[in-house]
């Protein structure tokens, strides 16, 4: 079936995209080809087919192009994502430095025990820790942000 | 060379169809009219990119959109606001004024 050239190509173009601009654009991209393939299939009076729609894409320039033309919109959902990823990135790293510190202080200090205190203090080191991470990561996310967008 | 004239072009023609579309829009139509008119007036465009510009112009507030389903297949069409009326006709100037120049740099130009 040649749906999957037109969404191949509609995927290359929206695959950057927020979940909102992605569907509409789609839906968008999608009807324009298929107005474009009747037009051409009507003009050579066959009936749409793999290489009138082939031709109709092409017609439409490269894909990549076309991703960069569009603006750059997020959305509330992409920024949670996104934090979401920072964050869980960060915790375990964390967790595996933790961890190995823990295995290894253990060989050598034969009466160390996981208390209650000393978890408290791991959850605060981890959260402080957390805090100054993600103060220079968006400090200089933010500064590259305005450097490739300034215009 | 082909490369050199195909960026300028690439350039030059961005703002060139930005002011096509807000002048074109008084009437509401989907990206696919709006493609065959522009091309009427001798504005072609790769049909892919005009999207994006849409898109961008209504981000920007200069169009409205609305989708329209109740056709064969479901389309958005796009309507020039006052506040891109307004636009257009500053855009128009400065085209007015670029053109003025360049015609002034032609004239001054060495015979080739």
């Amino acid at each position: 079936m040649y749906d999957d050239l037109i969404e191949k190509y509609i995927r290359e173009v929206t695959k950057d995209m927020g979940v909102k601009q992605r569907r509409e654009v789609a839906e968008e991209l999608k009807s324009h080809i298929l107005d474009s393939a009747d037009e051409l299939a009507t003009q050579k009076k066959v009936e749409v087919n793999n290489n009138i729609i082939k031709e109709a894409i092409s017609k439409m320039g490269p894909a990549k192009k076309v991703a960069e033309m569009y603006p750059v919109e997020e959305t509330l959902i992409d920024k949670i994502i996104f934090a979401a990823k920072v964050v869980g990135l960060f915790t375990f790293i964390f967790i595996i430095i933790t961890t190995t510190f823990w295995t290894i202080l253990k060989v050598y200090v034969k009466t160390l025990e996981l208390t209650a205190s000393l978890t408290i203090g791991i959850v605060i080191t981890y959260l402080i820790l957390l805090a100054i991470y993600l103060i220079f990561r968006f400090k200089i996310l933010s500064k590259m942000h305005k450097k490739l967008y300034k215009d | 060379m082909n490369k050199v004239i195909e960026k300028f072009e690439t350039e030059v023609r961005r703002g060139a169809m930005q002011l096509g579309i807000i002048s074109l829009l008084d009437k509401e139509q989907y990206g696919y009219e709006i493609i065959k008119n522009l091309s009427k007036v001798g504005l072609n465009v790769e049909e892919g990119t005009l999207y994006p510009l849409l898109r961008r112009l209504e981000k920007e507030g200069l169009l409205s959109s609305q989708w329209e389903t109740s056709g064969s297949r479901p389309r958005k069409y796009y309507k020039t606001t006052e506040y891109g009326k307004k636009i257009r006709k500053k855009w128009l100037n400065s085209f007015k004024t670029i053109n003025k120049s360049i015609e002034l740099l032609e004239h001054n130009m060495e015979v080739q």
